[in-house]
């Protein structure tokens, strides 16, 4: 398990990438997805990602769509146009972030960091 | 094999959901479904819905429920107030700027420095030097007066320079009236303001005087437009 504190910082890169590569999910999908992809390492908490996921439809870059199964409703979500620029960039910048903390915390400056 | 929940286990959760104070509709429906979806799973491994429940309500702590649909309605009632502040705030910026332009933006000077009684002896252009005896640009206005005739500052501005030399235009004053107008009084007996002093347009500056090079008592008069000297007679209105 890693830290609230960095997971809240990527969270909103998951979901957006994920809804990105498969098109409509729904909550409980998004968090065995995560689970699987991770293998088991990185655990979505319902509290984590379900305040997110409505956050990120209030902002207009998901949008959603619900299913009823018998007395069940299944909300799945997709990503808007707007979602898909957010998407491309926070990947983008993530990438960036990633490579930047790797050279100041891995660096040979840094031999203890190895 | 697909195990699905029927109507009175679905009803069971509910009631789960609602013991643990979640009441917020959309998201109590959502949650609802997510967790039968976690029962199931856990039955699709062989073991009772009795037995799955069970062990999927004891992942959740007494207020988890509660603190999801907080944290959900918090983050959604943000936006609408981040916007507002951030429309205030670039609308106070705006306004500011505005502000700040308008307010550089005086009218070029216009009036005359004197008053309109006082004869003009020398005007702006090429002439005979009265010291020097060569001809020579005249980069202003000469005003003929005597010596402690009030002087007037012909726009709203900022006193930029105020100098005494024994030569050259004496006594004088610069004003800065905005990003590109510029008024210079010279050969003054004497100096009424301070440099960095704000002057409205008729406010008293200075008093007439031989000082610099000069033959007689008069006011040299000068507009000056994006550092270059231009012919003041072009902006004076009747």
């Amino acid at each position: 398990m890693f830290s609230k504190e960095l997971l809240k910082g990527t969270l909103k890169t998951i979901i957006l990438k994920l809804l990105e590569e498969k098109g409509r999910m729904y909550g409980y999908e998004i968090t065995q997805h995560v689970k699987s992809l991770s293998d088991g390492k990185l655990i979505l908490t319902e509290g984590a990602l379900y305040p997110t996921l409505h956050k990120l439809e209030s902002e207009g870059l998901l949008k959603t769509e619900k299913i009823f199964l018998g007395k069940r409703a299944r909300k799945y979500y997709s990503l808007t146009p707007a979602g898909n620029k957010a998407s491309i960039s926070r990947l983008k910048e993530f990438r960036e972030f990633s490579a930047a903390m790797h050279m100041i915390l891995f660096s040979k400056t840094n031999p203890d960091g190895h | 094999m697909v195990t699905e929940l029927n109507n009175q286990q679905i009803a069971y959760v509910e009631d789960f959901l609602t013991a643990h104070q979640l009441d917020y509709p959309p998201l109590k429906e959502e949650m609802l479904d997510h967790i039968c979806c976690m029962i199931e799973s856990r039955m699709a491994e062989g073991i009772s819905f009795h037995l799955a429940s069970k062990k999927v309500f004891d992942t959740f702590g007494k207020d988890d429920m509660k603190e999801l649909q907080d944290q959900t309605i918090f983050l959604l009632e943000q936006k609408p107030l981040t916007m507002k502040k951030i429309s205030f705030l670039v609308l106070g910026l705006l306004l500011t700027a505005f502000t700040l332009v308008w307010g550089m933006k005086a009218d070029p000077p216009s009036s005359y420095p004197l008053g309109k009684d006082f004869e003009v002896t020398s005007h702006f252009g090429m002439r005979l030097h009265p010291v020097y005896k060569k001809k020579k640009m005249h980069f202003g206005i000469d005003f003929r007066a005597p010596v402690g005739t009030p002087v007037y500052a012909t726009s709203d501005g900022v006193v930029e320079k105020v100098a005494e030399q024994k030569r050259g235009y004496g006594n004088h004053i610069v004003l800065r009236h905005d990003d590109s107008f510029k008024s210079l009084y010279a050969q003054l007996s004497e100096i009424k303001v301070d440099s960095g002093q704000s002057v409205k347009k008729g406010d008293l500056i200075g008093l007439v005087g031989s000082s610099g090079t000069s033959t007689a008592p008069h006011l040299h008069y000068e507009v000056i437009k994006d550092g270059k000297k231009v012919d003041p007679v072009n902006y004076f209105t009747p």
